[in-house]
Parts: C-alpha cells; structure tokens; sequence
C-alpha cells in the first residue's frame, strides 16, 4: 500500500517528498477548533473572541494563575470609596495603541461606554456593574461611579469584553471593526484575518506594559497565526507532526497519549472553572416537576460520561459549583443526589410516575418526554446520547435538538424546550449565580425561568455586600436552595490542558473565561 | 438472466446483496441487543468474545449497530432510489412521449441537476432540520434528474418501434401506451440505474452524514455511525473502520452487481 | 458551429435563471428570521423590525428576488449577517482555493483514469482489465472521508511526507503545492474509477467501429490504432461524464475541503447554510450551481471540437 502510494505521488509529480513543512521559525502557530463571528471584544462573547482579544488588547486588570487574585493591567493600581461605589483606577502613562498613539482615560471611558451602552448590545453588560458615570480625571486617573456597590468589579474588568480600544479605529471601521482591522494597545497587532481560517498578529513593537504575572513584559515571538482546524483528529495530527505549535482543543481521546509523548509539553491549569450543565426550564411541562428533575439528577451517569466522554480530562460535578471555586457552600455538595437510577425509579414510582406501554413514564396524562436543545459540537453530541440512554432506563425520554453554534444562542433564548446543555466559564460562586438566576435575567442567561425572590435577594447581598462573611452566607443560601430544587445537572467539570510543541517554551495554561494561552508572553519558538 | 448466472463474479455480489437485504430485514431476530443501550463502562472496548466487533465510544456493542445501522441505510437507499426513481421514470416516459413537453422537462432537469447533491442536502437540512428524512428527501431530488434522463433516453429508442405504432393505430390510451408498453421495455435499463443508484445513494448519504446533516445521534445509521466514529479514528479505529468497511462492502455488492446486470441486460447502457 | 453555440448557450440563460430562483426560494423557507439571527438572543421586537426593513425582508417575496436579481447584475451579492463581510469578498477568497483543488484532483487523476481505461479497452478480458476494472469498481464505493482519513494517518502523520492542514500558499508556491497534494490525493482518487470505466466501454465501442476495423485491417497496429482513431473518438463520452460529474466533484470537495481545512466554497457554503447566512449561502449556492452550468457548457463547446459529426 505504501509503494502504491509512493508510486502515485511521483506519478502525479508531486514535490517536495521530505517531511512536512513545520511552522515558520519565530511565529508561533496555535490550532484551535472554531473561529468567532468577529473580533470586537464589546460585540462578541466566544471562547474564540477572548482569546484573540487578550492578545489583541489591554484590559485595566488582570487575574493571576491562582485564579483569585486581581493583579494590575493597564491600571497601576486602584482605590475603592469607603461605600463601595466609587473606584478610581490609576492608569500606566506609558502606553500606547498597535498605530502609536498614547492610550489615555479618555480611551478607558470610552471603551467601557461604548461596551455598556445599550445600542452595543452586549449580552453581558451587566458585568460592568451598576454603572452611573465613568470619568476622566486627569489623563491617568479615571473614576468608575457606580449606583451600587459591585464588590466582583475589579474581577469583571479583567474579562476580555472589558478591553480597551482605539476610538477612531472604532469609529473609522464601524461595524467592520474586530472584522477588518482592529486597533489595541495588546502586546500584538492585527494583521490580516480568513474567516474560518487563520488569525495572523505581529508583534507589537514597544510593548513592556503586561501585567505582572508574566517575566518578561515584551512579547518575544514576531508572529503568532491562530489557525482554525476543525477536524479534532487533523488538529491532533498537526500538533503531532510540528504544523502547529501549541493548543488547548486537545481532543480528550488523546491526552494520556499526548502526556507520554516526549515531543510534546502538556500544561494543566489547576484552578479552572469551566462546567458542563443540563438546565431545566423549571415552569415548562413535565419538567416543573421537581420530583422528575430529582429523579433525573439520580440517573445520569456523570462519573461514567467523565469517563467515556472526557476520558479522564474531566472530573464529574456533583455539586452544583465547583468545591474549589470562592464562595463554594459545602453543604450543597451534600445535597446533591449521587447515581442511583434504582432510586430515581423508587422515587418516581412513589410520587405517581407510572410506566406507560412504550416504557416512558407518565403521570395524569402527561408523558415524561421533553426536548433538550444544546450545541452540536462533539462533546455535547455524546454527552447528551449517553444521557438519553441513561434516562431511557428509568422511563423518561429525552428529545435532543442539537444546533450550529452560530444558531444555538438564538434557539436558546426561546422557550420551545424543556432542558438545555451548556458549558460556562466562571470564577467565583458570585459569578455563576448572578449570572444564571436572577430574576430579571429571564429569558437569557436565566433559560431556567427561575423565578424567586428570596434568591433574588440572596443574590444582591452578595454583589452588592461590603462584608465577606455577609456575602458568603448569602452565597451558602443561593446554593442550597437551588440543589434542593433540582434546577441543574451539574455535569461534568472540564479540565484544562494546553499542549506545545518542542520548539515552543514557556507556554503556560491561564485559563480565564476558559483562554488557555492568556497574551501569549513568556513563549518562545525555536527552530 | 442466464448469463448473469454464469459470471462467478455477478452470482457472488447477487449472494452478497441478497444476504445484506436479510441481515438488515431480519436484524431484530439476528440479535438480542439493542442498539440504543449504552454502557458507558465498555466504551470503545476492541474486538473481542465479549463484543465481536468492539463497542463503540458509550459501549454499545459494535455487531448490534452494525445490523441495525445496515437496515436503516439500505432502506433509505432504498426508499429514496424507489421514489426519486419513480417519479423521473414517470418524467423522462412523459417527456419522451409527448415530444412538445421535452424542452421543459429536460430544462427543469438541467436545472435540478445544476444543484450538486450536497447543496440539496444542505438546503433541506436548513429547512426541515438534519435527519434522516432530509438527507432521503435531497437523495430523492438528486435521483429525480438522473432517472428522468435514462427513462427518457431508453423510451426514445422504443418510441420509433412498430409496437408503439401499432398500438396507437389500434387507438390505446396514452396512459396505458406508456405504462403496460413503453415502461415495460424501458424496464431493463431502469433496472441496471436503480442498482447502480443505490450504491451511490447510500454512498452520498454518509457523505451528507459526515458534514452532520445525516441521521442524528443516537439513530444506528452507517453514515452516522462513520460519522461520528471518525472523531476517534486514530485511538479506536474499529469504531469508524467497521461502518465504513460496511459502506463500502454494501456500494461495492450494488456496483457490481449493478455492472454484472447491465452486461447481462443492457450492454449499450452508459452510467 | 456558430448557430450552435449561441442555441446552447441560450439554453443556458433559463437554466441559470431557474438555478437563481431556487436558490432564492429554498432560503426563503428556511424557518428560522435572518433578522433575528442578526440581532442577536436579546434584542427587542422593534431592533428585529428594524433590521427586517433595513435588509428589505418586510417585502413581499417576488419584490426580494426582484431587488436581489437587480443587486446581482450590479455585482452586488450582499453582506454576510453574520459578521458583515462582503459575500463577494469572501467568494472571491475561497473560489481560487476551490479551483485549485480541483484542478489538482483532476490533473492527475483524468490522465491516469483514461490511460487505465484504454489499457483495460486494449487488453479486454485479460487479467489487467479485470484488475482495472475491479480497481475502478472499489474506487467508487469507497466513501471519500475514509479516504481522507487513511491518507492524513499514514501519509501525513505516521511517514510525515506531507502537510495535511490548511493550505499554504497559492499553488504555484512550494507550500501552497504541499498542502494542495493529500487533497488533491483524495478528491482524485474518487475520480479515477469513473474516468477509467467510462473510457474503457468508449474505446470498446469504438474498436468496434468500421473505420477503426479497416484502420486495423490495413494492417496498422494496435497502439496506433487506438490512439489515433478509438481515443480520439472515445474522449467525447468522457468528456460529457467529466462535465457531469463535476456536481459529485463538488460534493467530494465539500468533504475534503473540511476534512483538510481547506478553506474553499464548499466549506463556506456548509458554514453558511448551517448557521443560517442566508446572503452568504445564496452567493455560494451561485456559484456552486453557476460553476457547474458553466463547465458544462464549456464541455458541450468542446464536443464541437472533438466530434466531427455534431460539427456537421
């Protein structure tokens, strides 16, 4: 077979028989599995956007690997008002944009308005918190006012959507803007961009202001091309073969692999929260059950879809939030039902859920079938198949509707489903909570319909709260009650792992809003 | 027929054929299994005495896939070949038989056929969801045209024989003229296209599979199955080898048997 | 031969209208609002509205094609409502990649398919016919994926003899040629068997031919004989089924095209449908289509030339 092979090639006088061309020296190729619609950090709120914004641009502040503390970005350093409303951030004076003009407070309020202002329309606003007015002081100082106080602030403004951006880019390129050109005052410049293809940046000449989580302030490659493969088996075998330098979409199958393999440097980030949930729409039919939506929590198998479908690269949730996350309430892990599809079928049998001919469940006329709509990636296909099967067995039939995710948010933000699969990034118990259950966040992010009061009130002590142990408790509450009512199967918890060729050093696994390669400083490529 | 039987090579791929339409029609009886039944723990277990032919990545066995999958894929090779057969037989007889529809019929073709398959496939997907039923739907339109053309092109060579004269002279309706005389004669080359079909058929629907518009998870379907068995190509292959293996040993039986029916039937036939 | 070319290509003119309206109409009952698509999961009834009226959708349908047909003829096929690129822009991206693809799967793979096809013809009912011919049968059973697939592990990953992702450059540079040959690999192997099929049964129907058996009677040899008169008179039917198959080519490209990150219209088109962009998959819907009436009018030129007698 190979000969045949061999033969063709020479036959079709094909060139170039030495081995495949590895990545040009001093650019840095990284591989990932999606490209995002644009690449304006205000308009865009994908894993992809992020981490080509971080690259791209600044923001005030920045996270440490510990993922807890807040660490200086573009601010020097910041005060907060004795009543928790007012923040003033100290800005670098040495900074300048990709075109060479000085980044000044103007910049930063400007960014910041433009990211908030309604006609923007990012879905994640309230991340900036209760905003009354951002002023420039003086060209270095900017006074952050908000109506309320906003304790996760300093956390908020180091997310990519938080990035500060060259007005006149903005304004010359409308909506092209993160689509033909972009103007940041990141550690790389944009260069050129092919939908669906590659992200190519150069370095930005001059820069020396990263935050100091990193040894060197400068980047020190000259290119980096973000190159989208999404065939995960292509994407494994360029990493392999040297055509692609580092990446975080390692598809799962293959990591105990890549971990032995002596060409390759594979880097975890311990501290990640990025979880995988099944929500139920708590006032949609068959699903307002609570005693259904226990039983179910009771029947999927999440170690065994850890094990089948994360291969070991993810770690099954059986607390609605991770233990290790700030804020996390012990106690709602011990309320979480574990596997026990015995005793969901007990349960349901107990409480009216009678077996019909066909095998599915149903109780005063209604069958126990719903439809789950969610992404039409490959973790989220053979996460869902596994548990369609494991509902199957206790009576319950799950309809999936899979989507691109292009139209995924859109479907998602309808109420023609009973329960939905998704994936998040978050870094605090504050984070999470305020981001899916208030009520006044209904219909999206809240899918859920979760519609309380108390836990609207738990949640704005939390976030509004100057006091820890205040917020925590709140925090404890919020948890409980949402594991006692079963409005999430927390899944599984994704781990992250960033792979790097052997001519690339120093590639490290950040993790931020699930970036794995957060600025790309500290790396080099060799030859 | 006789010379078919003659060839070792026809009878083999006719055996073949005949034993994969069995296999598929009586997998429920073939197997205890099913094929919806997961078991996470097993998840791409190799061949082995537990399953012959490994399990696939939620450890479903490999043979009871196999089987079932098979059913789905020749009957929708098969349904949708029967009916975008059907109606382009029934097109091409008309266009041959009432001259003066000819130009439209065969531009309406010209343009069904100016849609590659894949983009029908597509746009049916888009409009009524991936599925099984979408990718049969855009077979059955990609079918249409083709049909049309060997039904129109064999009924003219029989237009211009004496019994077509004859039996309008004897004054026979039009609709019996072209479906008791016309079709009956146009029957062999319709014979040799449908086998041919089928095999492509089913080949263009794992291929509308792959880029995901194909029968959806967890559907047993070879498509699907191939589909979503290449993501583990390189550390379990037998999940996509064994579905793809099949693919092509089903095309392979219809092809040949397909060659062997028009040597026998049909030699000038060109597809 | 002038009248003819003008008939047929008049014949065109409907076709490529019908191929226009279809497009159009298939995207028009697409359940899901492009505008909603473009405002985004949490925009108001009066923003949806809003960009209803701005992309002309609050009008009636036949107005739409009307306006879409006149935007056409300017060169204008719209913005992506997705990410506001030009649909030109991005056609005019992926069009040469496309093309490239094809002439590599087609350069090698025509060649090697008539040259095996006519061996089959010359040799008839010996081992080699039967070798080509079962060669030929398995290479259009095979489904191209696997193809794809089997290549990227042994040629580009486990011997590391060729780059497998993306594509590096135009074709006329070293890298663009490395990255192009798996492709080109794959999408040709699929076309070799029809090409050697349908050759054999022309050059057989051919020897048979009268002025084929005198050229062989006055004693003329059997290579000669072949490539003056069978060959010659044979391309014509393959000519037809390489212009025919062109749609399959189109299908197997889509499939290659993603398998190897190839970033043609193929790909664009299957992104653009799935995530319902409509100008975008209208403008590659065009294309597709419009690709395939071309080349098959630009077949039925080169019967001219070929055939002596559609000449007469």
């Amino acid at each position: 077979m190979r000969k045949l092979l061999l033969a063709f090639l020479c036959l079709a006088g094909l060139p170039a028989l030495a081995h495949a061309q590895g990545a040009p020296a001093d650019t840095l190729v990284v591989l990932r599995s999606a490209d995002s619609d644009n690449y304006d950090p205000a308009r865009s709120t994908a894993r992809a956007a992020g981490e080509v914004a971080y690259m791209l641009a600044d923001t005030l502040t920045s996270i440490d690997w510990d993922m807890k503390t807040v660490v200086p970005g573009l601010a020097r350093s910041w005060t907060v008002s004795p009543d928790g409303k007012t923040y003033t951030f100290k800005l670098r004076d040495d900074v300048t944009f990709c075109d060479g003009r000085k980044m000044t407070a103007d910049d930063v309020v400007y960014s910041i308005n433009r990211w908030i202002d309604p006609a923007t329309r990012s879905p994640v606003r309230w991340r900036a918190g209760p905003v009354k007015e951002l002023r420039a002081v003086d060209p270095t100082t900017v006074d952050y006012e908000l109506t309320q106080p906003f304790s996760e602030l300093p956390y908020q403004l180091a997310l990519f959507f938080a990035s500060i951006v060259d007005r006149n880019s903005v304004e010359k390129l409308g909506p092209n803007f993160g689509v033909q050109g972009f103007n940041g005052t990141g550690p790389f410049c944009w260069s050129s961009w092919t939908p669906r293809g590659d992200l190519v940046m150069t370095r930005h000449e001059g820069y020396n202001w990263a935050p100091p989580i990193f040894k060197n302030p400068a980047p020190q490659v000259s290119k980096v091309i973000w190159r989208v493969i999404p065939d995960s088996n292509t994407l494994l075998a360029a990493l392999q073969s040297g055509q692609g330098d580092v990446t975080q979409y390692i598809p799962y199958v293959a990591l105990e692999s890549l971990k032995k393999n002596p060409s390759l440097h594979l880097s975890n980030q311990p501290n990640y929260f990025w979880d995988y949930f099944i929500g139920f729409k708590v006032d949609k039919p068959v699903v307002n059950d609570p005693v259904l939506r226990r039983a179910m929590v009771m029947s999927v198998n999440r170690a065994g879809i850890a094990k089948a479908v994360f291969f070991g690269a993810g770690d099954p949730a059986n607390a609605l939030l991770n233990p290790a996350v700030k804020d996390f309430d012990p106690k709602s892990k011990e309320m979480e039902p574990g596997f026990d599809p015995e005793g969901a079928k007990k349960l349901l049998d107990a409480n009216g859920w009678a077996a019909g001919a066909d095998g599915v469940r149903a109780k005063a006329g209604e069958r126990a079938s719903f439809t789950l709509y969610g992404f039409n990636d490959p973790i989220s296909a053979r996460i869902t198949e596994a548990m369609q099967a494991d509902l199957r067995r206790v009576g319950v039939e799950l309809k999936l509707q899979l989507f691109d995710a292009t139209i995924a948010w859109g479907k998602l933000a309808t109420q023609d489903f009973g329960a939905f699969l998704m994936s998040y990034p978050y870094v605090s118990a504050s984070d999470a909570l305020n981001l899916y259950f208030p009520s006044t966040n209904r219909p999206t992010p809240n899918r859920m319909n979760w519609n309380d009061a108390r836990t609207d009130e738990w949640l704005t002590q939390a976030r509004t709260s100057l006091d820890a142990k205040q917020r925590e408790e709140a925090l404890a509450s919020v948890q409980r009650q949402l594991t006692e009512a079963s409005v999430w199967i927390p899944l599984v918890r994704e781990q992250l792992w960033l792979a790097s060729s052997k001519r690339t050093q120093g590639a490290r696994a950040h993790g931020i809003y699930g970036v794995g390669l957060y600025k790309g400083l500290d790396i080099t490529v060799g030859k | 027929m006789r010379r078919l039987l003659r060839d070792p090579v026809a009878v083999a791929a006719l055996l073949l054929t005949l034993a994969l339409i069995a296999a598929a029609i009586f997998a429920p009886w073939l197997t205890h299994g099913d094929p919806y039944d997961n078991d996470l723990g097993s998840a791409m277990a190799p061949p082995g005495e537990e399953h012959w032919l490994g399990a696939d990545d939620q450890g479903r066995d490999l043979v009871v896939r196999l089987l079932y999958g098979l059913r789905l894929t020749l009957l929708m090779g098969a349904v949708s070949v029967a009916v975008g057969g059907g109606i382009g037989t029934l097109l091409g007889l008309a266009a041959a038989f009432y001259r003066r529809a000819d130009g439209t019929i065969m531009r309406l073709m010209d343009v069904m056929l100016s849609f590659p398959a894949i983009l029908f496939g597509l746009a049916i997907a888009a409009i009524f969801g991936p599925g099984a039923t979408a990718v049969m739907l855009a077979l059955v339109v990609a079918t249409i045209p083709l049909a049309c053309r060997v039904a129109r092109a064999a009924a003219i060579v029989e237009m211009g024989r004496d019994y077509m004269e004859a039996g309008r002279a004897v004054g026979l309706g039009d609709g019996r003229l072209i479906l008791r005389h016309l079709l009956p004669n146009c029957a062999s080359s319709l014979l040799v296209f449908a086998t041919l079909r089928i095999g492509q058929v089913i080949l263009l629907g794992s291929a509308l599979s792959f880029v995901g518009l194909g029968a959806q998870p967890p559907t047993a379907e070879l498509g699907a199955m191939a589909a979503q068995g290449r993501t583990f190509l390189f550390f379990a292959p037998h999940i996509a080898v064994v579905p793809c293996v099949a693919i092509f040993v089903v095309v392979l039986a219809f092809n040949v048997l397909g060659d062997a029916l028009r040597d026998a039937l049909d030699p000038r036939l060109r597809l | 031969m002038a009248r003819h070319v003008i008939q047929r290509l008049l014949v065109a003119i409907p076709v490529l209208f019908g191929v226009l309206l279809v497009g159009f109409l298939l995207m028009q009952v697409v359940p899901t609002d492009p505008a909603v698509v473009r405002a985004g999961p949490n925009a108001s009834a009066e923003l949806v509205a809003q960009i209803r009226a701005d992309l002309g959708l609050d009008r009636p349908v036949a107005v739409q094609f009307a306006l879409y047909l006149a935007r056409l003829l300017q060169g204008d096929l719209g913005v992506s409502i997705i990410n506001n690129i030009q649909v030109s822009r991005e056609l005019g991206n992926t069009i040469g990649p496309t093309l490239e693809l094809m002439f590599g799967a087609l350069v090698w793979s025509i060649p090697l398919g008539i040259f095996l096809g006519t061996l089959a013809a010359c040799r008839r009912g010996r081992p080699i016919d039967r070798l080509v011919m079962m060669a030929s049968v398995a290479g259009v059973s095979v489904p191209v994926f696997f193809v794809g697939l089997v290549l990227i592990w042994f040629v580009g990953f486990k011997w590391e003899l060729l780059p497998f992702t993306g594509r590096g450059g135009p074709i006329w540079t070293l890298e663009g040629l490395q990255t192009l040959a798996l492709p080109a690999l794959t999408l040709g192997l699929v076309f070799v068997g029809p090409v050697a099929r349908m050759t054999r049964t022309a050059v057989l129907d051919v020897l048979g031919a009268d002025h084929v058996r005198t050229a062989r009677a006055k004693g003329l040899g059997e290579f000669p004989v072949v490539l003056r008169h069978a060959l010659r008179n044979a391309l014509v039917p393959v000519v037809t089924l390489i212009g025919l198959q062109i749609g399959f080519l189109l299908g197997g490209a889509v499939v290659t095209e993603t398998i190897f990150s190839w970033p043609g219209v193929g790909r664009l088109a299957v992104g653009a449908i799935l995530s319902n962009d409509f100008p975008m998959a209208q403008g590659t819907i065009l294309v597709l289509a419009g690709g395939f009436i071309v080349v098959n009018l630009a077949v039925d030129l080169l019967y001219l030339v070929l055939d002596p007698r559609v000449r007469a």
